[in-house]
């Protein structure tokens, strides 16, 4: 089972306590589309995803980044079970929506990116540390389903 | 070759423009040795890196800092052939320092954390896109004369 010390509980939830979701994942995932365009092969029935504007103006990419957020959520709430907590979510990736897993990462390197560019000189070297384990301790979790 | 749009060229120049190597060297090592602290491994005539404050104070990582992020500029100035400019250094790092060249990638990863934190809003998707490329590409040519 993944061990958090006090200090990493307290660093991630201090990140989450200034994420605004909507905004924050409307600009991970879009940013996400525009630095490794071959993901935007999951959101066909998007609409326009032409260019780095219309992928930051489009209103389905918005919507969805905040799901995105909120699913998270749930694994900041279950920090101590994220494993379990994320099975069904896992399953869906990955019978479903059949994503290269892969993708979580690149998705949570530009959700890091967004958070280094809000936090600015407040995402210091520790709270980073913190904030990148716990969100491979999600990607590995959402990993698991896979077969 | 690698082919750069007149966008990416001005966006790289833009973000390089930016940052002061001298300032920013020092905390994206530190920040290596923080996040992946396995990367410790290279440094053991470093002194004390017993913990995040004894990596931030230390002297020879900030030292050391400033070298890498110096030899960036070699990269900017040469954009159009980044692969045989960094044969030397490639070579280095193989034959001589013996590191896993995976470890590239995660100082470009701390770095691009670290610009983003100092650009803020200015460090916008396209730009994001652009300055990944130009790492990956420095991180490719570095890796390159390993055998």
């Amino acid at each position: 089972m993944v061990q958090w010390t006090a200090e990493e509980r307290a660093a991630i939830q201090g990140v989450f306590a200034t994420l605004d979701y909507e905004s924050v994942g409307r600009e991970s995932l879009a940013r996400c589309l525009v630095v490794y365009p071959w993901t935007q092969r999951y959101f066909g029935g998007f609409g326009n995803l032409y260019n780095a504007e219309a992928i930051m103006a489009n209103p389905n990419v918005a919507a969805h980044g905040t799901v995105v957020l909120r699913g998270l959520e749930k694994a900041l709430k279950n920090m101590d079970d994220i494993k379990n907590t994320y099975t069904t979510l896992s399953e869906l990736h990955s019978e479903k929506l059949q994503v290269d897993p892969g993708n979580f990462q690149l998705l949570a390197d530009c959700l890091t990116v967004v958070v280094a560019k809000h936090m600015r000189t407040e995402f210091t070297p520790d709270i980073q540390a913190a904030w990148q384990k716990f969100l491979s301790v999600v990607i590995s979790a959402l990993r698991r389903q896979y077969h | 070759m690698v082919e750069w749009t007149d966008a990416e060229r001005k966006a790289i120049k833009s973000v390089w423009g930016k940052i002061n190597v001298d300032v920013i060297g020092p905390q994206v090592l530190a920040r290596c040795l923080i996040v992946y602290p396995w990367t410790q491994r290279y440094f053991g005539s470093f002194g004390s890196l017993s913990d995040v404050a004894s990596i931030m104070g230390n002297k020879k990582v900030a030292a050391h800092g400033k070298v890498v992020l110096n030899g960036l500029r070699l990269a900017v100035q040469n954009m159009d052939d980044i692969k045989n400019t960094y044969a030397p250094l490639s070579v280095l790092h193989s034959e001589k320092l013996h590191v896993d060249p995976d470890n590239f990638r995660l100082l470009g990863d701390c770095l691009t954390i670290v610009v983003a934190s100092q650009l803020g809003r200015a460090f916008t998707p396209d730009i994001q896109a652009a300055w990944q490329k130009f790492l990956a590409v420095v991180v490719s040519a570095l890796g390159k004369q390993y055998h």
